[in-house]
C-alpha cells in the first residue's frame, strides 16, 4: 500500500465516524417528541429511526454532489486543488471544533463544522482558488439562513391552521391528542430527510477524498460502496444514539403539545426534503429549530424572546469560521509533510479521547441531549393560561 | 457567481404546499373523528340519571371520511417524497 492510499483510507474511516457521531447527535432531533408523549415506545422509535435515516442515505445523492464535485477542486482536477492530506486535515478541523462544542453544551452544526473545515484547510494549503465560493454561497451558506426561516414560515402556517381546522366553539373534546399518532409519522419523515441530508456529506468527503487521490473520475458521483458504507454508519449511530436517550429519559423534556409537534415536525421534513432534492446541504438541527420557534409562534398570543432566539443564532455563525480556523491550523501542520499529517492524526486522537475521557457519558441527561431544538422552543414565549377550559 | 435563487424560491413553495395539504388533510381527519360518539351529557357520569340520557352517536360516514382524510394525508406525504426522490 502506497502513503497516498493509506492517506485515503485514513479519511474514509474518520469521514465514517464523522457520519457515525453525526447520526449519534441527531437521534433526538427526531424522535424526542413522539417518545416524550408517549406515541412510540424508546426502542421503537430508536429502530425505526434508524432504518429511515439507513433508507433516506440512499434516496438522494445531490448534496453529496454538491460536496463532491463543486465545493472544492480535487487535486486531480487542476495545479491549485486539495489532495487527501488537505481534506483530512479539514476533517480534523470539523470533529476536534465538534467535540469541543460538544463538551461545552454550545449549540453547534455537525454540517457546518464540516464545511468549515475543508475549506479553512482548503484556503490554507491551496489558495482561495480551490474553493468554488459561488458553491459555497448558493448550496451552503444561504440554505443555512434561509432554510431555517423556510421552515419557521412553514411550521408557523401549519401549527395555525392545525389549530384553526381542530378548534370547536361547542366546548366538547376537541381530539387534538390525536396528533400523537400523527407524530409517529411525522417524525418518521424528519428521520428519512435527516438521512437524505445528514448522510450526503459524509459520502461526498469520502468521493472527494477518492478522486483528490486519483481513485475516481472528477465530476462522479458516489459509488454504491460509499452510499452504503454511510448508510449504514449514520444508522449505527442513529441507533447507538438513541440507547443514550433512553437511559436517560423522564427529564426536562420541553413540553410540545401534539398539534405543535406534529406540525413542526411536517415543516422541517418538508423544508429538509425539498432542500436535499436541489442539493442544498443544510443543518438539520437548524431546519428543526426553526420549526420549533415557527410552531410555537403560530400558537395564539405567543412572541419571540429574541434574546434568548439570538444566543441560538450567533451560536450558529460562530461554527462555520470556528471549525475553518482549525481546519486552516491542520492544513499548517500537514502542510509539514508526512510528518504533519502524523502529527494532525495523533493529535487529533488524543484530543477526541481526552474529550471522551473527561465527558463521563454517565452524567449527561436529557435536558442536554435535546438542548439545541429544545433551546429553539424557549425562545417562543406563551402567555399563561388563565380560566383554560376545555 | 451565480446563485440559483429559482432553487431557493422552489424550496419554500414546495415545503409549504405541502406542509399545508398534509397537515389540513390530518387535522380534518382529527376534527371529524372528534365528532362525539358520546355526547356529553349534563351531569356528571356519576349521576344515575346519566344512564338513561341519550347519546349522540357518529355517523358513519363521518367516521369514513376522517379516515379518508388520514389515508389521503400519508398518501400525498408519500407521493411527495417519491417525487422529490425521483430525478
Amino acid at each position: 500500500m502506497t502513503a497516498a492510499l493509506v492517506l485515503v483510507v485514513i479519511v474514509i474511516v474518520l469521514a465514517l465516524v464523522f457520519d457515525f457521531t453525526n447520526g449519534f447527535h441527531d437521534t433526538a432531533n427526531a424522535m424526542a417528541t413522539p417518545i416524550a408523549t408517549g406515541a412510540m415506545t424508546p426502542r421503537l422509535a430508536v429502530a425505526v429511526a434508524a432504518v429511515l435515516n439507513l433508507v433516506g442515505a440512499f434516496l438522494s445523492t445531490e448534496v453529496a454532489r454538491t460536496v463532491s464535485g463543486g465545493l472544492l477542486t480535487a487535486e486531480a482536477d487542476g495545479a491549485s486543488g486539495v489532495g487527501p492530506a488537505l481534506i483530512l486535515a479539514g476533517l480534523m478541523g470539523a470533529i476536534l471544533w465538534n467535540l469541543t462544542t460538544w463538551y461545552f453544551g454550545l449549540p453547534s452544526s455537525s454540517s457546518h463544522a464540516l464545511f468549515g473545515g475543508l475549506v479553512g484547510a482548503a484556503v490554507v494549503g491551496a489558495g482561495l482558488g480551490a474553493v468554488d465560493w459561488s458553491v459555497l454561497l448558493g448550496k451552503v451558506i444561504l440554505p443555512a439562513v434561509l432554510a431555517p426561516l423556510t421552515a419557521g414560515l412553514v411550521a408557523f402556517t401549519v401549527t395555525r391552521l392545525a389549530y384553526r381546522i381542530t378548534r370547536r366553539a361547542d366546548g366538547l373534546p376537541d381530539g387534538r391528542r390525536g396528533f400523537r399518532v400523527g407524530q409517529i409519522f411525522s417524525s418518521s419523515l424528519v428521520a428519512l430527510a435527516h438521512g437524505t441530508n445528514d448522510a450526503q456529506k459524509t459520502m461526498g468527503v469520502i468521493t472527494l477524498v477518492l478522486i483528490a487521490g486519483g481513485l475516481q473520475q472528477p465530476g462522479s458521483g458516489p459509488e454504491l460502496w460509499v452510499v452504503a458504507a454511510c448508510a449504514l454508519a449514520i444508522a449505527a449511530g442513529t441507533y447507538s444514539g438513541g440507547w443514550r436517550i433512553i437511559r436517560t429519559m423522564g427529564t426536562g423534556l420541553t413540553a410540545v403539545k401534539p398539534a405543535q409537534g406534529f406540525s413542526a415536525e411536517v415543516s422541517t421534513a418538508a423544508t429538509v426534503l425539498a432542500s436535499s432534492h436541489v442539493g442544498f446541504a443544510l443543518s438539520t438541527t437548524h431546519v428543526a429549530s426553526g420549526s420549533v420557534i415557527g410552531s410555537g409562534l403560530g400558537r395564539r398570543g405567543a412572541t419571540v424572546r429574541w434574546g434568548t432566539a439570538r444566543r441560538i443564532v450567533s451560536g450558529w455563525l460562530l461554527t462555520l469560521p470556528a471549525a475553518a480556523v482549525v481546519g486552516a491550523l491542520a492544513a499548517l501542520l500537514v502542510g509539514l509533510g508526512p510528518v504533519g499529517v502524523g502529527l494532525v492524526v495523533a493529535l487529533g486522537a488524543g484530543f477526541m479521547v481526552a474529550v471522551f475521557l473527561k465527558a463521563r457519558p454517565e452524567r449527561v441527561d436529557a435536558s442536554s441531549l435535546e438542548a439545541e431544538v429544545n433551546a429553539a422552543g424557549t425562545a417562543v414565549r406563551r402567555p399563561r393560561k388563565k380560566g383554560r377550559t376545555r | 457567481m451565480t446563485i440559483q435563487w429559482l432553487q431557493f424560491l422552489l424550496v419554500v413553495v414546495v415545503a409549504l404546499g405541502a406542509a399545508v395539504v398534509v397537515v389540513s388533510l390530518f387535522a380534518g381527519g382529527i376534527r371529524l373523528l372528534a365528532t362525539p360518539r358520546d355526547a356529553v351529557a349534563p351531569g356528571t357520569p356519576r349521576d344515575e340519571e346519566f344512564d338513561d340520557l341519550p347519546r349522540g352517536r357518529r355517523p358513519a360516514g363521518i367516521t369514513a371520511a376522517g379516515v379518508t382524510l388520514f389515508v389521503l394525508a400519508g398518501a400525498v406525504a408519500a407521493f411527495g417524497v417519491a417525487l422529490l426522490v425521483a430525478r
